[in-house]
C-alpha cells in the first residue's frame, strides 16, 4: 500500500517521515507498532502527534533518533528524511551528531529522565560542543538555566535533580533538550505527569521558546486540549497510523475522522452536563494482529461492510488529510453516513436547597505524619497532609474533592475509610461516629463505604482468578453463604457494569484498563454500598474510555442513588458529574460550593487558576478559558506540606496577595447561601473586590 | 548526621547483647562446663577433682547468671556471663582454654590476614568491574554471551578447587612460589601472591555476574535513555553515567565487607599456611577451643555492625540524593 | 519379610520435600499465573538440558533415601521376632552391590590392576621385595595384564550399543507420545524433534538425556570390573562415594531451604505487614541473627552439637543415625544463617505490597488481616521464595564442601564431596599425586551447580521480570 505524504504547506519539509514500519518483539507476539506513518514537518512547525496509549506515537518518536529498545524494536520501512538525509539509514556513529544537537527531545517523566547523580549543570553542559572552551560552555548553560525560567542559574548550576520538584525538573529537561538549539525538539508527552497549573506554565514556557528561537516541534500528546495549545498542525495517530492530518483550526472546528470526531464529543466538561457522554466502544485494539480493513471500523459507529474488508486510502485535500471510506468518495451506502447525535437524555439537575440529611459528614479532619529525628527519633516536625478539613455530602449526590497532586485530597480518602490513621477530627457516617469505632464493628460497617482506586491495574490482586476477587468481600461480610447465590450475585453485578460471567475464571491480566476499572466497580458495589469514595478512579485512563467509566459512574448513582465523594484533579471531570465541589490546597479546603457557583463563578484566586489552567480545545490557541477573567499563568509550585507558608498558605503565588493574607489564614466567608470561600478578598470588611 | 552515627551505634548495644546471650546459650547451656572439662581431660582422666581442677585452671568454676556466694557486685561480675560475655564490650577477650592471650594473638594475626584480604578486594572489584563493563559494552555480541558463560562456569567451581588447582599448578608443576608459609615484610610477597591471585579468580565468576546486573539494571533506565537522546557516545554513556550510578550499589555492597576483612579468609589462610585469624580460627575449631570461637564470633558480629554503619556513611558520600536524619 | 523399611528424619523430610513440590506442580499447573512463567523456563533450552541432569541426580538421591534393613539368615529370636541386620541400606547400595562391596586394602589408581603403594612381600625363598600387590577385585576377571586395554575397549563399545538403544527407544517413544492425537506421522515428529522445531526444546533435552545414558552404561559395564576412579585410603571405590555424596549435597541444598521456609515466611510477612511491634521485634531477631557472620554461627552450632553428641553417645546407636542428626543439624545452620536474607527481602516485599491498592481494597471490604495476608500478600511473595530457594542451592552445595573442609560440615564417616576433597587434599603431596578422589568430587560437584546455576538463572528470568536481562 503506497502513502501518499501528506503535504500541507509549500515550505520544504524539515522532517519527512514515510511508510515508517516497526515492529516490537514482546512476549504476547510482534506488536505492529507502527505501522505505515508518514508526516512531514516544516521547519519552525509545531506538529501534535494525536493519540491514545498503544497507538504506536511515542515509539514513533524514539525511532526518529534511534532511541528504540533494543533488541525489541525492530525498523522494518520506510524513510525518515531529515535535512535530505534518511536516518534510518545513518550509521550510529553519525546519528550522534543529529541527536541531541539537530534534534533534541524531552520526555514524559521528568522524576526518572535526569540523572540523579549528576549536577544540572553537567548534564546540560554535555550536550555542547566538547572543543568549547569551559567559559563559552557555562555561559551557555547559564543562560538557558535562565531562559526556561529557574531562579538563580549559577546556584542551579550545581545542584542535583532531587533538589528540584517535578515542574523544574521538565524545565531543566528543556534546557538541556534547547542548549544546543536544535532545529527540531520532539516532546513526549512532556506534561502528563505534572499538574494543571504546572502544565499550563510549561506549555506556554515550550511555545515561547519554539517561537524565539524558530525551532520546529514534534509534541506527541493524548490530550486535545494541550495540543490546541501548541500545535499549529494537529497528526492524529490510532493504531499505528495516521488516520488525519490537518492545520490546528481545521481540525478544531470540524474534524472528518470518526475517531476524531467522537473523542472531541468523548472529553467530559460542564457544557455536557446533561448528556450522555459520547462513548467509543471496546478499547483502542491490540497490535499484534493484522487488518484487512479500517482498524478504527469495529469501534465505528458509522462503518459499513467496506470498512471491514478494504483499508481505506489516505485522502488529503486543501492540507486536510483523512483516511477514511467516508472522504474517499466511494458511494456511502444508505443508513450509514448520518452521525448519530449524542444521546442527550436529560438528567434531573437537582438544586442543592433540597438536599437531603448528610450521609457522610467530615469535620476538622486532621492527618499529620510525624518526621523524626536526632539521636531518639524524636518527632522533630509533620507532614501536615490533612489540616482540618470539613465537608459533608448529602444522600444520593456526589462531592467533588478538587486538587493538585500533594494537597491532601487523596489522603482525606484514605482516612474517611480509615485506611490512615487521623491525627483528630471527627467523621460521622449516617448515625456512626467512624473516628471511634472499634475494628470489629468497623469492618462491619465497612459494606456501606467502598473505594475505587485510581489506578485499575494495582487494585486487582494479579494471583486472582476475578470470580475469587469478586466474592471476596461478600466471603469476608458473611452475605451470602452459598457458593452458588454469591455466584448469582456476582453474575448480576457484572450485568450491571458491563461484563458477561465468562470473565469469572479469568485473571486481571488479561483485561484492558478501563474494563479493570468496571471490575473494580463491580467490587465496590457487591457490598451494597451507600457511599463510594473514588480516587481519581479515571485518570490513568484514556478519554474515550474515561467516558465510558463516568457514564457507568452516573448511571449507577441514579439507579441506586449512591453516594460519591469524588476525589480527582480534572476539572472537565468535576464538571460533568458532581453536585458540589471542593477545591483543596495544601492540606485545607479554600473554597466550597455548588457545582454550577464554583466553577461558573470561583471566588479563590487559587480556584480560578486551576480553572484557566485547564487547556480548552480550541481553533486559535488562546489561553483564556470559558469565559471567565483569565486569572494569568500560576506562578510558582506548590509549597511543602512540612512548612507550609505562614498566613494564607496560597499567598506566595496568588497575583492578588496583600499584607493580611501573610499574616494569618483566612476564615470562611460565604458568598451564597451554599457557596463559601477562605480568601482575605473576600473577609468581613470592606474589600473592593467583595461583591 | 552525627546524630544518626550516635544513634547507630546505640542500636548496636542491644544486638550485640543479643549475640552474646545467644552464643553464650550456644556455649554453655547446650554443654556444661563439666562436659567441656570431660572433653579436654579425655576419658581416662575423668574423675571430679580433675574437672574440678580444670576448671578452675580455665575459670569454667562460677556459676553461670548469679553468683550467691561472692558479695555486693560479685554476685554479678564473679559469674561465667560476667567474666565471658560482658568483658567483650570492653575489648577484654581473656584467655583460650590453653591459656594464651587472645587478645594479643588476634592484634598480631591480624597484620598477615589484611595481607591476603585487602588486596583481594581492592584488585578483585577492579578485575570484576572491568569485566562486567566490558560485557555490558559488548551486549548482544559472542563476546557479552561468552563472558556470561564463563561466569557461570566459574562461580559453579568450589572455591577449593581453585586453591587446590592453583597450588598444584604454580607451586607443585611450575615451582614458582612456594606451597604454603608466611614470613614478615617484603620478602612476604613470595608467600601472599597465590593466595590473592587465587582468591581473586575465584570471585571472577559472582563478582561479574552482580556487577553486570547492576549495569543492566541502570541501563535499562530512563536517564540513560535521556543522555542518548543527548547523542553522546556509547562509552560516554556508559562511564559517565551508568558506571556512576551503579557505582553506587558497588560501593556500598563492598563497604559493608571491609571490616570483616580482619578476620581473614578460613580456605585460604588455612591451606597457604597463613598464620592469620582465618587459620587462628580453624585452629581453635579443631582443638575445640571454645574460648577463642567465642571471641571470634564477638568480633566478627562487631565489625559487620560497623560495616553496616560504614555502609550507610558511604551512601551519603556517593549518593547526593541521601541524607541521614 | 526379608527386610525392614527404616526411616531416618532426613528420608521423612526428603518425603516432605517431594510431597511439598507434587503439591506445588499440581497447584501451579491449575494458576495461569505460576503456569505462564513455567512455560518460559519450559522454553529455555539450556535450563531444560540442566533439569534432566539435575533430575538425574535427584532419582540417584531419591534411591538412596529409601532404607531398609535386611532380614538375618538363621532362625529367629525367641518370640518369634526376625532378627534384622544392624547396617543401614539404601536401595541405591542394592543396586550398587559391586561397587560397595568391592572393597581393596589402599589407594589404587583409576583402572588399575595393582595397588598404588608397595607393600613388604615375603617371597617363598625368603627374600624380602617391595610389590605393588595385585588388587583383589579391580581386573580380576583378567588373565593376563595386557588384556586390559582390550578388556575396557569392548566393555566401553559394548555400553555404547547399549546406551545407543535405549536412548533411541526414548526418542522413539517420546515422539509416539507426541504423535498421540496430534495426527502427525511419527517419521514427521522424529524430523521435528531432530530440527528442533518442539515448543519444548526436546532436542537439548534429549542430548543431555543421551549422554547421561551413556554414562550410565559405561558405568554399568566397567565398575563391576575395575575401579573407574580408583579407591581410596581404606580402599573403598571413589565413584561409589562420589555417588553416595550425591543425597547428602541435595539434601543440604534443598532441607537448608524447606527447613527455614516456614519461620521466614510467617515472620517476614508477619513484620512487613503489621508493623509497629512485632516489625521492631522480628527485625531485632532477625538483626542479631545477622550480625553474626554465617560461617562463624555454623560453627559454633555444631562445635557445640559435637560436644553434645560425644557427651550423649549413648542417644546416637547407629552410625546412620549420628550422621542424619549431624546432617540435619548442618541444615538447619545454614537455614538460620539462610533465613534471615529471605525474610529481609519478604518483609521488604510485604510492605511495598500492604501499600497496594488491592490490599487496601480488601482492607476496605471487611477481610481479616490473616486473610489478607494468606490470600493476598503469600500468594504474591511465593515468587520471591521460588527465586531464593532455587538460587540458593547451588550455594549451599558449595558451601556444604566448605563447611565440611573446615570440620564443621557433615559427619566425617559420611560420604560428601567436602568430605572426600578434605581427605584427599593431604594426599596432594604424594608424588604421584593422588588426584582422583578430587577429580571424582570435582566433576560431581561441578556438574550438579553447574546445572543448578543454569536451570536458577532461567528460574529467576522467567519469574522476576525487573531481574530480566
Amino acid at each position: 500500500m503506497a502513502t501518499p505524504v501528506p503535504q500541507t504547506t509549500s515550505r520544504p519539509a524539515l522532517l519527512e517521515i514515510e511508510d515508517l514500519r516497526v515492529r516490537f518483539d514482546t512476549a504476547s507476539g510482534t506488536v505492529r507498532a507502527v505501522d505505515g506513518l508518514s508526516l512531514s514537518i516544516a521547519p519552525g512547525e509545531a506538529v501534535a502527534l494525536l493519540g491514545e496509549s498503544g497507538s504506536g506515537k511515542s515509539v514513533a518518536a524514539l525511532t526518529l533518533l534511534h532511541l528504540l529498545p533494543q533488541p525489541a524494536g525492530r525498523i522494518i520501512g520506510g524513510r525518515v528524511l531529515f535535512g535530505g538525509r534518511d536516518l534510518l539509514r545513518t550509521p550510529e556513529r553519525d546519528m550522534r551528531a543529529v541527536r541531541g544537537r539537530r534534534i533534541a527531545m524531552i520526555f514524559q517523566e521528568p522524576q526518572t529522565s535526569l540523572n540523579p547523580v549528576m549536577t544540572l549543570g553537567d548534564q546540560i553542559g554535555e550536550v555542547l560542543p566538547a572543543s568549547w572552551p569551559s567559559g563559552r560552555r557555562r555561559e551557555r548553560v547559564l543562560h538557558w538555566i535562565d531562559a526556561v525560567g529557574l531562579s538563580d542559574p549559577a546556584r542551579r548550576c550545581r545542584e542535583y535533580p532531587h533538589q528540584l520538584s517535578g515542574g523544574m525538573k521538565q524545565r531543566a529537561m528543556i534546557a538541556m533538550a534547547l542548549a544546543a538549539e536544535p532545529e527540531l525538539l520532539v516532546a513526549d508527552e512532556p506534561t502528563t505527569s505534572l499538574d494543571v497549573t504546572i502544565q499550563a506554565q510549561v506549555l506556554e514556557l515550550l511555545k515561547d521558546l519554539q517561537q524565539r528561537t524558530g525551532m520546529a516541534m514534534l509534541f506527541i500528546t493524548h490530550d486535545l486540549g494541550v495540543a490546541s495549545q501548541v500545535a499549529d498542525r494537529v497528526a492524529v495517530m490510532y493504531a499505528g497510523e495516521i488516520v488525519e492530518d490537518t492545520g490546528r483550526e481545521a481540525f478544531f472546528a470540524g474534524a472528518r475522522h470518526p475517531y476524531a470526531r467522537k473523542l472531541f464529543r468523548a472529553v467530559p466538561g460542564r457544557g455536557k452536563r446533561n448528556e450522555v457522554l459520547e462513548v467509543i466502544p471496546g478499547s483502542v485494539p491490540v497490535l499484534t494482529r493484522e487488518f484487512a480493513g479500517c482498524r478504527f471500523a469495529e469501534r465505528c459507529d458509522r462503518a459499513w461492510a467496506l470498512c471491514r474488508s478494504a483499508a481505506p486510502a489516505w485522502r488529503a485535500e486543501s492540507g486536510h488529510g483523512v483516511r477514511c471510506h467516508l472522504y474517499t468518495g466511494t458511494p456511502v451506502p444508505e443508513g450509514v453516513g448520518g452521525e448519530v447525535p449524542a444521546a442527550a437524555t436529560p438528567r434531573p439537575v437537582r438544586v442543592s436547597a433540597d438536599a437531603g440529611p448528610p450521609l457522610l459528614e467530615v469535620r476538622d479532619l486532621v492527618v499529620h505524619f510525624p518526621m523524626r529525628s536526632g539521636v531518639f527519633r524524636r518527632v522533630t516536625g509533620r507532614v501536615r497532609a490533612v489540616d482540618g478539613v470539613s465537608l459533608s455530602i448529602p444522600d444520593g449526590r456526589t462531592l467533588a474533592l478538587v486538587g493538585e497532586s500533594g494537597c491532601g485530597k487523596t489522603t482525606v480518602g484514605k482516612a474517611i475509610l480509615r485506611l490512615a490513621d487521623m491525627t483528630s477530627g471527627e467523621i460521622r457516617f449516617g448515625q456512626d461516629r467512624l473516628d471511634r469505632m472499634p475494628p470489629p464493628a468497623l469492618r462491619a460497617l465497612r459494606r456501606r463505604l467502598q473505594v475505587i482506586f485510581q489506578d485499575p491495574y494495582a487494585s486487582l490482586d494479579p494471583r486472582m482468578p476475578l470470580g475469587e476477587i469478586l466474592e471476596e468481600g461478600m466471603i469476608a461480610q458473611n452475605m451470602e453463604r452459598s457458593a452458588a447465590g454469591r455466584r448469582s450475585r456476582i453474575v448480576g453485578l457484572l450485568e450491571q457494569v458491563g461484563l458477561g460471567p465468562e470473565v469469572l475464571s479469568r485473571y486481571p491480566h488479561e483485561f484492558s484498563g478501563g474494563q479493570r476499572q468496571r471490575l473494580c466497580i463491580a467490587r465496590a458495589l457487591s457490598m451494597e454500598p451507600r457511599l463510594i469514595i473514588c480516587d481519581e478512579p479515571t485518570s490513568a485512563l484514556d478519554v474515550s474510555v474515561q467516558a465510558q467509566i463516568l457514564n457507568l459512574l452516573r448511571r449507577l448513582q441514579e439507579e441506586m442513588s449512591l453516594t460519591y465523594l469524588f476525589i480527582t484533579h480534572n476539572l472537565g471531570v468535576v464538571e460533568y458529574l458532581a453536585h458540589q465541589v471542593a477545591v483543596m490546597y495544601l492540606g485545607r479546603l479554600v473554597e466550597s460550593g455548588p457545582v454550577e457557583e464554583v466553577t461558573g463563578n470561583p471566588m479563590h484566586p487559587y480556584t480560578r487558576a486551576l480553572l484557566s489552567a485547564v487547556p480548552v480545545m480550541s481553533g486559535n490557541g488562546s489561553a483564556g478559558s470559558q469565559g471567565l477573567p483569565a486569572a494569568g499563568l500560576v506562578r510558582g509550585e506548590t509549597p511543602s506540606p512540612v512548612n507550609p507558608p505562614a498566613g494564607c498558605h496560597y499567598h506566595p503565588r496568588c497575583p492578588q496577595a496583600m499584607p493580611q493574607c501573610r499574616a494569618g489564614y483566612p476564615e470562611v466567608s460565604w458568598t451564597s447561601r451554599t457557596h463559601w470561600v477562605r480568601c482575605h478578598l473576600y473577609s468581613a470588611g470592606d474589600h473592593p473586590a467583595k461583591r | 548526621m552525627i546524630a544518626y552515627i550516635i544513634r547507630r551505634i546505640l542500636y548496636a548495644i542491644p544486638i550485640l547483647i543479643g549475640v552474646n546471650l545467644l552464643t553464650f546459650a550456644l556455649f554453655f547451656f547446650v554443654n556444661s562446663p563439666n562436659d567441656m572439662a570431660r572433653l579436654h581431660l579425655g576419658v581416662k582422666r575423668v574423675t571430679p577433682q580433675a574437672i574440678a581442677e580444670w576448671k578452675a585452671e580455665h575459670g569454667y568454676d562460677q556459676p553461670l547468671f548469679y553468683n550467691a556466694a561472692a558479695a555486693g557486685a560479685g554476685k554479678l561480675t564473679h559469674t561465667l556471663f560476667f567474666q565471658r560475655s560482658v568483658k567483650l564490650f570492653v575489648f577484654d577477650f581473656g584467655r583460650s582454654d590453653d591459656g594464651r592471650d587472645i587478645g594479643s594473638d588476634i592484634r598480631q594475626r591480624m597484620w598477615p590476614s589484611l595481607a591476603i584480604q585487602v588486596p583481594t578486594l581492592v584488585l578483585g572489584l577492579a578485575v570484576c568491574i572491568s569485566m562486567a563493563l566490558m560485557t555490558v559494552f559488548f551486549r548482544g555480541t559472542y563476546l557479552d554471551a561468552t563472558g556470561v558463560v564463563l561466569a557461570v562456569v566459574m562461580m559453579s567451581i568450589s572455591q577449593l578447587f581453585y586453591v587446590i588447582g592453583g597450588q598444584y599448578l604454580f607451586s607443585k608443576v611450575l615451582r614458582l612460589v612456594p606451597i604454603s608459609g608466611y614470613d614478615t615484610g617484603l620478602s612476604a610477597i613470595k608467600f601472599v601472591i597465590l593466595p590473592i591471585a587465587v582468591g581473586i579468580v575465584s570471585g571472577i565468576g559472582l563478582g561479574v555476574r552482580l556487577n553486570r546486573t547492576f549495569f543492566l539494571e541502570e541501563s535499562g533506565k530512563d536517564y540513560v535513555r535521556t543522555a542518548r537522546a543527548k547523542g553522546l557516545s556509547e562509552i560516554r554513556v556508559l562511564f559517565r553515567h551508568v558506571l556512576k550510578n551503579a557505582m553506587i550499589p558497588i560501593l556500598t555492597g563492598v563497604v559493608v565487607v571491609i571490616p570483616t576483612l580482619f578476620t581473614g579468609s578460613l580456605i585460604l589462610e588455612s591451606f597457604f599456611g597463613i598464620p592469620g585469624l582465618g587459620s587462628y580460627l580453624i585452629d581453635a575449631i579443631r582443638a575445640q577451643d571454645f574460648g577463642i570461637v567465642h571471641v571470634m564470633v564477638f568480633l566478627g558480629s562487631v565489625l559487620y555492625i560497623v560495616g553496616l554503619i560504614l555502609t550507610d556513611i558511604s551512601y551519603t558520600l556517593v549518593d547526593p540524593r541521601v541524607r541521614l536524619g | 519379610m526379608p527386610f525392614r523399611f527404616v526411616i531416618l528424619w532426613s528420608d521423612a523430610l526428603t518425603y516432605l520435600l517431594l510431597a511439598v513440590s507434587v503439591f506445588y506442580g499440581v497447584y501451579a499447573s491449575r494458576h495461569e499465573h505460576l503456569r505462564a512463567p513455567w512455560r518460559r523456563v519450559r522454553r529455555n533450552p539450556l535450563a531444560m538440558a540442566a533439569l534432566v541432569v539435575l533430575a538425574a541426580y535427584g532419582i540417584t538421591g531419591l534411591m538412596d533415601s529409601v532404607h531398609f534393613r535386611l532380614r538375618l539368615p538363621g532362625p529367629a529370636a525367641p518370640g518369634g521376632h526376625a532378627i534384622y541386620s544392624p547396617q543401614v541400606l539404601s536401595l541405591l547400595d542394592v543396586l550398587c552391590t559391586p561397587l560397595r562391596t568391592h572393597d581393596e586394602q589402599t589407594y589404587s589408581a583409576p583402572f588399575a590392576l595393582h595397588a598404588f603403594t608397595p607393600k613388604l612381600v615375603r617371597l617363598s625363598d625368603g627374600r624380602r621385595v617391595m610389590e605393588y600387590p595385585r588388587l583383589r577385585y579391580g581386573g580380576a576377571g583378567l588373565t593376563a595384564a595386557g588384556g586390559r586395554a582390550h578388556d575396557i575397549s569392548v566393555r566401553c563399545l559394548r555400553a555404547a550399543a547399549e546406551g545407543v538403544l535405549v536412548w533411541l527407544a526414548a526418542v522413539v517413544a517420546l515422539a509416539r507420545w507426541r504423535v498421540k492425537g496430534a495426527g502427525e506421522s511419527l517419521r514427521a515428529a522424529l524430523w521435528r524433534l531432530a530440527r528442533g522445531e518442539t515448543d519444548v526444546p526436546w532436542r537439548a533435552m534429549l542430548a543431555s538425556l543421551g549422554v547421561i545414558i551413556l554414562i550410565v552404561a559405561a558405568i554399568a559395564n566397567l565398575a563391576g570390573e575395575y575401579h573407574i576412579f580408583g579407591t581410596d585410603q581404606v580402599g573403598q571405590d571413589v565413584l561409589f562415594e562420589a555417588i553416595k555424596s550425591i543425597r547428602t549435597d541435595l539434601l543440604i541444598g534443598t532441607l537448608s531451604t524447606l527447613v527455614m521456609l516456614p519461620f521466614a515466611l510467617a515472620l517476614g510477612v508477619m513484620a512487613g505487614y503489621s508493623g509497629g511491634r512485632t516489625d521492631d521485634v522480628i527485625q531485632y531477631l532477625y538483626t542479631t541473627l545477622g550480625s553474626i557472620p554465617s560461617v562463624l554461627l555454623i560453627i559454633a552450632g555444631i562445635l557445640s552439637l559435637n560436644l553434645y553428641m560425644t557427651d550423649h553417645a549413648a542417644a546416637f546407636d547407629t552410625i546412620a543415625q549420628r550422621q542424619d542428626v549431624r546432617l540435619l543439624s548442618l541444615c538447619v545452620g545454614l537455614g538460620v544463617t539462610g533465613w534471615i536474607g529471605l525474610c529481609r527481602l519478604l518483609r521488604g516485599e510485604t510492605m511495598k505490597l500492604r501499600q497496594m491498592d488491592y490490599i487496601q481494597a480488601a482492607i476496605a471490604l471487611g477481610v481479616r488481616p490473616r486473610r489478607i495476608m494468606t490470600r493476598h500478600i503469600l500468594p504474591n511473595v511465593m515468587h520471591i521464595v521460588l527465586i531464593y530457594a532455587v538460587i540458593s542451592f547451588s550455594g549451599l552445595v558449595l558451601a556444604e564442601a566448605v563447611l565440611s573442609y573446615i570440620g564443621v560440615g557433615v559427619d566425617p564417616s559420611m560420604n560428601s564431596w567436602g568430605n572426600m576433597i578434605n581427605g584427599a587434599r593431604l594426599e596432594m603431596a604424594r608424588d604421584p599425586v593422588v588426584w582422583w578422589s578430587l577429580a571424582a568430587a570435582f566433576l560431581f560437584m561441578f556438574t550438579l551447580v553447574l546445572a543448578a546455576n543454569l536451570f536458577a538463572d532461567a528460574v529467576r528470568d522467567a519469574f522476576d521480570p525487573r531481574m530480566r536481562t
